[in-house]
């Protein structure tokens, strides 16, 4: 009996913590669905729904930044950003809602486009337009598409690392999780810019998961095996590439080795600008915000008649000339402490 | 109340034995000191999560929230650091965050009766979710001198990891074998019922036994954070796992009242070696995956035989009390 009503307290006490948390969170309105539920397309305002990958993920989280950034400057749209927690099926059933809530635009961020081709081409002929953001493999024709190429960004840093390494570097790489597309994307960039025409030897790849301290214990491993014949090492993101690097200097030869990713976030400014990594490649979120915004206003007002647009952002080197300007911006937008 | 399988953490170190020398063999970047302490710094964190969960499994649960709840309050202490600056502080902050946490797992298991499976698996988000509203699903980066917790070298040599594993396992192993409270946690594992009528109070130590593991797996966390020069919450995912594989081939029974420290240990050094010696060879990444499953289930098939002819008392014994239950 006891039990029951202390068990009933304690779950009171959760549901009021849970529903203060949940309003916190969509205060600064990163989270949460319940922001815009009410108001429909009847009024001036349009409701606007992004659906990320995985908001404790860097990436996707700076772009919902960005993008909440952006919409503020429009009077007429209002977004929501709907979590999909880095699950292809919680990204599905959210897209679902989102069409049966009325929304009037919906901008995804996909797990997996070749999977969610059919059923964006679906809702799009049912009258919803969407837009495909940092990630398309231009499966649907009627959907935008905002995008940095992840070839491209592989092919910046594969040739400014042509620059520098002798043809008959022996190197390292670490990949992404198995069948990620970025990280296929990028390594075929290295393949055909780096690799093909050099006498490069690539000692061994391996999959590091994206994770710095895999990175890391891959390189403890290689460092043993090849010593500091090693001359690079080729990373598919900069996580990797860092763990790599800390491993190196920990064994003394982080000074004599090139470390190269893709991704240009906060980490690898630092890294960088410390004179650790050597170079990397951004995709830039408030540029494929701002882009993403603009498309998606222009759709709605009927001012693009077409009912999609789509752009490439172009994509930029990061080396230690120009990293300082990242370190500065990353530090006024928050990514950064100090 | 306990019979001590000692035939079984002799054959664990029969296998690990045979492991290395084939090790040897296969390459000869093996049996150096670099690539055994490289060995011995990897398996540090997850070893220290593995007595944690070791100690769980003993008593009879489990504890799903180790790795997030190390990632969370590593992360947590990271950010404590670039506040305060201080060391000790954000130690002890990080150990807070790892009671408090193991202290609300423990509430719920021992005192509402939750399936431990559960509640854990719940809190692993609440752990994952408050570190990333705090940091905005950002990671910490600068974490200037908490780096030491991972990367400093105690007298200039033995790398900080290995010396937090090494008094892990002191403390786990001093705990389970010479303390009350860890002799009553064999004995619930064991049999709830009988340890119940032998007037121990289960509830109390069940509490204490989560809250011992949210301790644990912060310092993990922070050794972890310390090691990768940042605070990622994410990376701390997939640790509880790794630690069950470990603490199961280290001969720690699953339905609870068996297990020591040194055959966690072990079983997380035979893990540790095969992983290394699959990189040092070269081996694809795809046939890793097959290898080291089947190697873990061959450890522990081999384990198990061992066992078997050596000890067939203490077995019928625990399953007679299976039956009790």
């Amino acid at each position: 009996m006891k039990t029951k009503k202390v068990l009933a307290m304690l779950m009171a006490v959760t549901m009021v913590i849970g529903l203060t948390a949940g309003c916190r969170s969509s205060d600064n309105s990163t989270t949460g669905t319940q922001s815009s539920a009410e108001s429909s397309s009847d009024g001036n305002t349009f409701k606007v729904a992004f659906l990320p990958t995985d908001m404790s993920a860097t990436f996707a989280s700076w772009l919902a930044a960005e993008l909440t950034t952006v919409f503020e400057t429009y009077d007429d749209m209002e977004l929501t950003v709907i979590d999909s927690k880095n699950e292809l099926e919680t990204q599905l059933s959210s897209l679902e809602t989102c069409v049966s809530q009325g929304y009037d635009y919906i901008i995804l961020l996909p797990l997996e486009p070749a999977a969610e081709d059919d059923i964006v081409a679906g809702y799009i002929a049912d009258g919803t337009p969407m837009m495909m953001i940092n990630l398309d493999d231009f499966g649907v024709d009627e959907a935008a598409s905002v995008i940095a190429n992840p070839y491209d960004l592989g092919t910046v840093v594969a040739e400014y690392a042509k620059t520098l390494l002798p043809d008959d570097a022996n190197v390292v790489v670490l990949l992404g999780p198995s069948g990620n597309t970025d990280s296929i994307e990028r390594r075929r960039a290295y393949e055909e810019v780096l690799f093909a025409d050099s006498g490069m030897t690539v000692l061994d790849e391996q999959l590091g998961d994206w994770e710095k301290s895999k990175g890391m214990e891959l390189m403890e491993n290689w460092l043993q095996v090849y010593g500091d014949s090693i001359d690079a090492v080729i990373s598919m993101n900069d996580a990797m590439a860092i763990g790599a690097y800390e491993a190196a200097k920990e064994a003394g030869v982080g000074d004599d080795m090139l470390f190269f990713g893709v991704d240009g976030l906060a980490d690898a400014a630092v890294s960088i600008a410390a004179g650790e990594m050597t170079a990397t490649a951004l995709q830039d979120a408030q540029v494929m915000a701002e882009e993403g915004a603009r498309i998606c206003h222009e759709v709605l007002t009927g001012e693009n008649t077409e009912g999609f647009e789509k752009v490439q952002i172009p994509v930029t080197l990061i080396t230690e000339e120009n990293v300082q300007e990242f370190v500065t911006r990353y530090t006024e937008n928050g990514m950064l402490s100090k | 109340m306990r019979a001590k399988p000692d035939m079984r953490k002799y054959s664990l170190v029969l296998i690990l034995v045979g492991m290395m020398i084939v090790c040897t063999i296969l390459s000869n970047n093996f049996l150096t000191v670099t690539n055994l302490t490289n060995i011995l710094k990897q398996v540090s964190i997850v070893t220290i999560c593995a007595f944690a969960q070791g100690m769980i499994i003993v008593c009879g649960e489990i504890d799903l929230s180790i790795g997030y709840l190390a990632g969370m309050s590593g992360s947590f202490a990271c950010v404590m650091f670039i506040a305060t600056g201080s060391l000790p502080l954000a130690f002890c902050f990080g150990l807070f965050l790892g009671a408090l946490v193991g202290a609300l797992n423990g509430l719920f298991v021992a005192y509402f009766k939750l399936p431990s499976f559960i509640v854990t698996l719940a809190m692993q988000t609440v752990c994952f979710g408050s570190i990333c509203l705090y940091t905005g699903g950002q990671n910490i980066y600068q974490i200037g001198a908490f780096k030491n917790f991972g990367q400093a070298n105690l007298f200039g040599v033995i790398p900080i990891t290995i010396v937090f594993m090494v008094l892990m396992l002191i403390i786990t192993h001093i705990v389970l074998r010479y303390t009350k409270f860890g002799r009553y946690l064999y004995a619930i594992g064991g049999n709830k019922e009988a340890a119940n009528a032998a007037g121990i109070q289960v509830c109390k130590i069940k509490w204490a036994a989560f809250i011992v593991s949210g301790l644990f797996a912060a310092v993990a966390g922070m050794v972890m954070m310390g090691r990768l020069n940042a605070g990622i919450p994410s990376e701390g995912a997939g640790y509880e796992t790794d630690a069950i594989t470990a603490t199961v081939i280290g001969g720690t029974s699953f339905s609870g009242g068996a297990g020591t420290a040194f055959g966690t240990f072990l079983g997380s050094l035979i893990i540790g070696v095969l992983n290394n010696i699959m990189n040092l060879l070269g081996v694809d990444s795809y046939m890793q995956m097959i290898i080291k499953g089947f190697i873990i289930i061959f450890a522990v098939l081999a384990d198990v035989l061992t066992k078997n002819r050596k000890t067939t008392v203490r077995i019928m014994a625990s399953a007679s009390d299976e039956k009790k239950k």
